[in-house]
């Protein structure tokens, strides 16, 4: 596994802050260790422990891990599974008839006919998945894949159903499945966020912040969205503070700091900030340093895509994978990579009520070819043994065309997700959608299922993954779920 | 005060018995501690505080013991972060200081609590907990303007002290007692508005069962500590809640809405209904003076018509009016001596040469005429100042002999205007009369150069067949989406027709109609009623859309009829018998919320005999849709030059009038609970709205007593009942439940360390009596927070140090028994009011709508943060416009909640976001420099001196020799705004102690 340069100082400013902390708290070691949560009386004791100058100090799973990282591609917006996964040769068939027994109003109101896909389908791979034509790329790679057809959402309105796939709740207020992971596993690299969200170039997705909230975790474990094209904020003064300003502030912070922690000795959250600027100041240095894709050579950005100044958006998208790998790379737990903004008539992500086809044609190939070569890209690199890629979206589109449009309408009865890498058994198939693609009829599952099925490649069980809040033991899974073992390798 | 009416209900609530009756299964869960009543005990020992007596018999047991009291310095900065969330003056801290009286201490407590710093510090701790936020929340997070009264009321509520019962009692039932803002806690949750819910109807279901769920929460966590919320699917796992008893909370709840309404306020209100009747008076004399429909021929050609103009020479461009009210400017409204502007904001312009022609009118009409021109406008003087008008009646240009010039024009001046000066801006003429013409079908007007200028210009032109002298074309107001009047003279028909021709927004969508109204000649009486409507064909699938509402009596878009073509269609209604009718009445939304779907250009005709149509009124004669209108300034434009004086200043009273009214509208609404009979609860299956069990009333948990109401209790009667159980001293939770919070918000951690859970999955209190006995000291002091305040702060407990020796720390690490004072980071709002009241930029002014944090909100430019702020954007951070999901740019970093879900206890994470945050931000910098800025103007350049009033602003205290010589240092390398950023970063800064 290749490693940017800068990554081998972890060890050492990690042994420069232990002896800091060694030289400076009197009786801070032992205290260290305790939970800063548990002195919150945060945790019910069956969270994690974490050290609070440490707070994402890698941690250990209740078992052993399949997958160490996680890769989210979230296509925001709910791409069809008509014209993409789900082949539905019957809708050729019925193409222009009415659904029998259908419902006459959906989300946006009344129902048209049956529409045949969009797009042709054809075998692809060793497997012959049957692939639409508008994902060429990513059709190659089934062989890499696991699908599962038979997903469903408790909601057909964008924000709440995005909400349910980042959090498993519909409402706002709760942690995404980012926070958990990071809550409860902490990261490899400690000089980079344990939880990256990496927006669209269109925008941000419908549920926009809440994907990649903490919801009542501690703030700790947030996501920190930034992309190719956006910075983080704030990672650097405004250029009217000069370096030597810049240093000389944060040297007598420091001092003042240590100062003031030798009169309060034992109190952990004092040595847990002084701490978090030392951090401050090492992302400053290794978010710029992972965000520049110039040292990317010439084949990697055609690969992806990268390259095509025709089309800025694929551009856009395409950098942003890249980002990705390099993020997965060094070590950062969970990156969530959105594919798709928020509701714009379909215009910007995949919404596609009124002219799907019109529309497709234009996003498809932003995700395509970018996609595939982040996903061909680990693979060669040997990322993909430990790292868990899913692609997903808030739910599915119906069979349907909308009346007096050539698009579908909302669909949160049966719609298509997959997963690949460490853990995931390639090349399968799971569970089913009825012929016309209407209603998941076989191995019905939920969002739930798909969120234990991810703890759980992650080395967590769903269930015992809690934290208190409010009275109740929250879970990512609230109080279902089902990992879904038949596309577990 | 609680009204007499309601002491039935107080005493009926009270008779009943709060716990203990014996449940069989449940009776294990009903010996929960919390479900008892409140024990009578008595301090142990002698401490000289009851509190510290029950802390200090813990400690014993522990062999530990209070820490010694903190020096003052801490004190003071302890009580002012506490209770204000700012630091303290450092003159104020100096007399502390001094004050060697043995009350000082209280006396500094009184002062705090008497400041209105006390109310905005402590409503942000409620607003956590009902989840207060200025947006709707979920994916589309529009804004909610009108939540801030809310907020307001909390911050006055607590700085007045009003009674907790009281406090509970107006959240609740504030409608009842003239509290209406206090209502925002039932609608405070983030809500679906109706645009974003499915249009099916399971969606809908959905979605309200969702808002009850709220309100169920809120209620039930915030006053109770009980999780009720977990009932909604199934019975609660832990406590004694069954499915049951959800619903029967929830059936307390089954007539609350979300939304707007006016804010109770006599005064406003009574000046607000007699506004209504004068208003109505006026526009009911006034009515008949507005212009009847006109069904002769009126047509209107802008000079970017294609279909009815000719360029005769290539323009130069486009002059566009600037946009403003102003005369001539792009929303000029028009006057009682001029027209409002219906150039469509913009006019066209060539090069001048005299007698040259440029451009030409074609109406393709025939028939006499009276014609209006206008013109672009311009004080530049560049325009020519004789522009001609030439009227060539066979519409052949080469022939020369049908020519004759029928006006000039001076593109200098606005029509009618001959002397002073124009501005220099590209402005709109207004209408000047061009006298009445015979047109033929091929007859065009020519714009032909004049003698002067170097340019001219062309705008719309106005013709009608009519020939009544008029000074000017009395246009009726643009069609208006909320009512349109059509008077004609009377007639007699049987069927009334309106078809509609095109749509707003483009004839995207099919015509809407809310209803059709005719009134027969010289009455009030609405004919349509009961009549049969007919129509080119109705949109299918929408209850609230169908053609029966056309004439069903009812207004609003729920009850309309849209058509089920884009952009036209006709509907009509056959009257149960023929009669003379002089007026009809139509709209799109009565109500005012829709605007789309208006057919703004439509006709209206009548029959007596099927098919024998005659048209009465329609579209032509009114302004162009979207142009800007003044009615009653119209009404005055119009009046006959005879009119008495006394109707001219009707019109004039009837606009003041309508002004203030708007005023008054728009200044007080709130949002907040709005009441209306309650819906029919049911038990539903899994919590599913698809699968309705039986009937379920008003009661509260049965485990808990015996409340329950009549099915049909009036809705209002609903949440007294409610409120006035809860609000009981027998209720167990209640006192406990916000005796705790109290406690927590001073010590960072309850007696009860899960603050919105006493149920059996709650943590049990670390003090049990201690907690029964504070809970029966508030509820003998009459509930008033302040006191409860002052018993807890003039412990030794809450006054020891926070500082303790190594074994201390050892054997209490957390400080959970409280032999040291427990440390804690300061939340985002005290840290960042902290930051300006310590560079002396704060702005304490108090209420009102709230500044932003955010340039715009959502969509694609997402959410760009403000960096420069003015006066209103140093106010206190209370005061700033929430945005739920999205956190404040800077502080929303230091856990500051989301208004996702309540928040009972802050978490108090520490990351290196917030230290890029608040050491890089510019926000920081910038106060930094301000900071400088104070420090070197209150002490002038020396820089020891400079150090020590930094010190003592930011943290209250000098420094030590070694830190002074340090930052002397830097000031003389780096600047005093360096040593600034640093001291604002610093932990002592953000740390209470």
């Amino acid at each position: 596994m290749s490693r940017l340069p800068y990554t081998a100082a972890t060890g050492r400013a990690w042994l420069d802050r232990r002896e800091f902390l060694a030289r400076t708290s009197t009786g801070l070691g032992a205290i260290a260790l305790t939970s800063m949560l548990g002195q919150e009386g945060l945790l019910a004791g069956s969270g994690p422990t974490i050290d609070p100058t440490r707070p994402h100090a890698s941690r250990s799973p209740h078992y052993t891990a399949k997958a160490k990282n996680v890769l989210v591609i979230f296509c925001a917006g709910a791409c069809s599974q008509l014209e993409t996964w789900d082949y539905k040769p019957a809708l050729i068939k019925h193409d222009g008839q009415p659904l029998k027994g259908g419902p006459p109003i959906t989300f946006q109101g009344p129902s048209g006919n049956l529409a045949r896909p969009q797009y042709e389908f054809r075998p692809r791979g060793q497997c012959g998945k049957m692939v639409s034509d508008l994902l060429p790329h990513l059709g190659e790679l089934v062989d890499e894949m696991a699908f599962v057809h038979s997903l469903t959402s408790k909601t057909n309105t964008h924000g709440p159903a995005e909400n349910f796939l980042s959090t498993g709740f519909v409402l706002d207020g709760f942690p995404s499945l980012g926070a958990w992971l990071t809550y409860a596993l902490g990261t490899e690299n400690q000089d980079l966020p344990a939880f990256v969200a990496i927006p669209d170039p269109r925008g941000v997705p419908q549920a926009s912040i809440n994907n990649w909230g903490p919801g009542f975790l501690p703030a700790e474990f947030q996501g920190t969205p930034f992309s190719a094209k956006d910075p983080v904020r704030n990672l650097v003064p405004p250029a009217s503070v000069s370096t030597s300003q810049n240093t000389a502030a944060r040297a007598l912070l420091r001092e003042l700091n240590q100062e003031h922690l030798r009169h309060h000795p034992g109190e952990s959250a004092l040595a847990a900030r002084i701490a978090s600027y030392e951090l401050a100041a090492r992302m400053q240095l290794s978010i710029p340093e992972i965000s520049d894709l110039t040292t990317e050579p010439a084949h990697i950005l055609k690969m992806y895509g990268a390259d095509n100044s025709k089309n800025p958006l694929k551009v856009g998208f395409a950098r942003n994978c890249i980002l990705a790998r390099r993020l997965i790379e060094n070590g950062v737990r969970f990156v969530q990579l959105f594919n798709g903004a928020y509701a714009s008539g379909g215009k910007l992500n995949w919404d596609g009520h009124n002219a799907l086809r019109e529309q497709y044609d234009v996003h498809g190939p932003i995700m395509d070819q970018p996609a595939a070569a982040l996903l061909r890209d680990l693979k060669q690199r040997g990322l993909l043994q430990d790292t868990l890629v899913v692609w997903c979206t808030e739910f599915g589109r119906m069979p349907m065309f909308q009346k007096g449009a050539k698009g579908r309408d909302h669909n949160p009865d049966g719609f298509t997700a997959w997963l690949a890498g460490a853990g995931v058994k390639a090349g399968v198939s799971h569970g089913a959608t009825d012929e016309l693609g209407r209603k998941a009829v076989d191995q019905v599952l939920s969002i739930h299922d798909l969120n234990a099925t991810i703890l759980h490649l992650l080395g967590l069980d769903h269930k015992a993954l809690t934290f208190r809040h409010n009275g109740v033991e929250r879970r990512l899974t609230d109080v279902h779920g089902h990992v879904i073992k038949e596309i577990l390798a | 005060m609680i009204a007499a009416r309601h002491m039935r209900l107080i005493l009926l609530s009270i008779a009943i018995p709060a716990v203990a009756l014996p449940l069989g299964a449940e009776e294990i869960a009903l010996e929960h501690w919390a479900f008892q009543p409140l024990k009578v005990v008595a301090p142990p020992g002698a401490d000289p505080h009851p509190i510290d007596a029950f802390i200090n018999r813990k400690l014993r047991a522990a062999t530990l013991a209070h820490s010694p009291p903190a020096d003052r310095i801490s004190l003071i900065r302890r009580l002012s972060h506490d209770l204000h969330g700012l630091p303290p003056i450092p003159h104020e801290t100096a007399a502390f200081l001094t004050d060697q009286n043995p009350g000082a201490v209280s006396k500094l407590i009184d002062r705090l609590l008497a400041n209105s710093r006390y109310g905005e510090r402590w409503a942000q701790h409620w607003l956590d907990l009902v989840r207060y936020a200025d947006t709707h929340g979920f994916e589309v997070n529009t804004e909610r303007p009108n939540a801030w009264p809310y907020r307001d009321y909390v911050i006055r509520a607590l700085n007045e002290d009003l009674p907790y019962q009281q406090f509970i009692l107006q959240q609740l039932a504030g409608d009842a007692v003239a509290e209406d803002a206090a209502t925002g806690f039932l609608v405070a949750s983030a809500v679906l508005l109706p645009g974003q819910i499915g249009k099916d109807d399971a969606s809908k279901r959905l979605a309200r069962q969702d808002s009850l769920d709220e309100m169920i929460v809120a209620t039930s966590d915030t006053f109770l500590g009980l999780s009720i919320g977990c009932a909604r699917c199934h019975d609660h796992k832990f406590d004694p809640i069954s499915q049951r008893d959800y619903y029967a909370m929830q059936a307390f709840f089954a007539g609350v809405d979300y939304g707007e309404r006016p804010l109770h306020d006599p005064e406003t209100a009574a000046r607000m209904t007699a506004n209504t009747k004068q208003l109505a008076v006026l526009r009911e004399r006034l009515d008949g003076l507005q212009p009847p429909a006109d069904t002769k021929r009126t047509i209107l050609i802008d000079d970017e018509d294609p279909a009815l103009t000719t360029h005769l020479k290539k323009k130069n461009g486009h002059g566009t009016n600037p946009a403003g009210t102003q005369r001539g400017y792009q929303d000029d409204p028009g006057s009682a001596a001029h027209h409002p502007n219906i150039s469509a904001s913009r006019y066209t312009w060539w090069d001048n040469t005299a007698g040259e022609d440029v451009f030409t009118y074609n109406p393709a009409t025939s028939g006499r005429y009276r014609l209006w021109i206008s013109w672009g406008v311009h004080g530049s003087g560049v325009h020519t100042r004789d522009a001609r008008y030439v009227l060539d009646r066979d519409g052949d240009l080469q022939t020369k002999g049908d020519q004759h010039e029928i006006a000039r024009a001076d593109q200098f001046f606005f029509a009618g205007v001959a002397e002073g000066l124009t501005e220099k801006k590209p402005l709109w003429s207004g209408l000047q009369d061009a006298g009445i013409h015979e047109l033929g079908k091929t007859s065009r007007l020519i714009l032909r150069g004049g003698e002067t200028g170097t340019g001219i210009t062309a705008d719309v032109i106005l013709l009608r067949e009519d020939l009544d002298p008029q000074e000017h074309p009395s246009l009726r107001p643009p069609a208006n989406p909320t009512r349109n009047v059509e008077r004609f003279p009377p007639v007699k028909a049987r069927f009334v027709r309106l078809t509609a021709h095109a749509t707003t927004n483009n004839n995207q969508y099919e015509p809407c109609i809310d209803e059709l109204e005719v009134f027969s000649a010289g009455t009030q009486q609405n004919v349509a009623l009961g009549g049969t409507p007919t129509s080119s064909g109705n949109r299918h699938g929408d209850p609230q859309h169908q053609l029966q509402h056309l004439n069903d009596g009812l207004y609003g878009n729920s009850k309309s009829w849209i058509a089920d073509t884009i952009g036209r269609g006709w509907v009509q209604i056959e009257l149960t018998t023929p009669a003379v009718i002089d007026r009809v009445v139509w709209g799109r939304d009565r109500d005012g919320k829709f605007l789309d779907r208006l057919a703004h250009r439509y006709e209206i005709e009548v029959a007596l005999e099927p098919d024998r149509w005659q048209r009465v009124a329609s579209s032509d004669d009114r302004a162009p849709y979207g142009s800007p209108f003044d009615s009653t300034a119209a009404l005055l434009r119009n009046l006959p030059a005879e009119a008495s004086p006394s109707i001219r200043s009707d019109a004039n009273k009837l606009r003041q009038l309508a002004n203030e009214q708007a005023g008054l509208q728009s200044a007080q609404t709130v949002y907040a609970g709005k009441f209306r009979p309650p819906d029919k609860t049911y038990l539903l299956h899994r919590g599913d709205p698809e699968q309705k069990g039986e009937k379920v009333r008003p009661a509260i948990p049965s485990a808990l007593g015996r409340l329950a109401l009549a099915p049909d209790a009036s809705e209002q009667d609903r949440r007294l009942a409610l409120a006035h159980w809860i609000a009981s001293k027998d209720n167990p939770l209640t006192a406990r439940v916000i005796v705790n919070r109290i406690w927590q918000y001073h010590f960072g951690r309850g007696l009860v360390d899960t603050a919105s859970d006493f149920g059996l999955n709650g943590t049990r209190p670390s003090h049990p009596e201690l907690l029964d006995w504070l809970a029966a000291e508030f509820i003998k002091g009459g509930w008033s927070i302040k006191n409860l305040h002052r018993l807890i702060l003039n412990s030794a407990t809450y006054q020891q140090s926070s500082s303790a020796s190594p074994e201390a720390i050892e054997k209490d690490a957390e400080a959970n028994l409280l032999s040291r004072f427990p440390m804690r980071r300061l939340e985002a709002e005290a840290i960042r009011d902290g930051i300006l009241a310590v560079s002396g930029n704060l702005n304490l002014k108090m209420g009102g709508p709230g500044f932003n944090f955010f340039k715009s909100r959502g969509g694609l430019s997402g959410f760009p943060i403000v960096e420069n702020f003015k006066a209103e954007g140093l106010r206190r951070m209370i005061y700033a416009h929430k945005v739920r999901m999205e956190r404040a740019p800077v502080f929303g970093a230091f856990d500051c909640p989301d208004a996702g879900q309540a928040t009972p206890r802050r978490s108090r994470a520490i990351t290196a976001l917030q230290a890029l945050n608040l050491f890089n931000s510019k926000f920081v910098v910038q106060q930094s420099r301000v900071f400088a800025k104070r420090v070197q103007t209150e002490v002038g350049k020396d820089q020891e001196a400079q150090v020590t009033r930094a010190f003592q602003l930011a943290l209250n205290r000098n420094p030590t020799h070694h830190e002074s010589t340090r930052c002397q240092q830097v000031i003389a390398e780096h600047g005093l705004s360096t040593l600034c950023r640093a001291l604002l970063n610093s932990n002592e800064f953000v740390f209470m102690r």
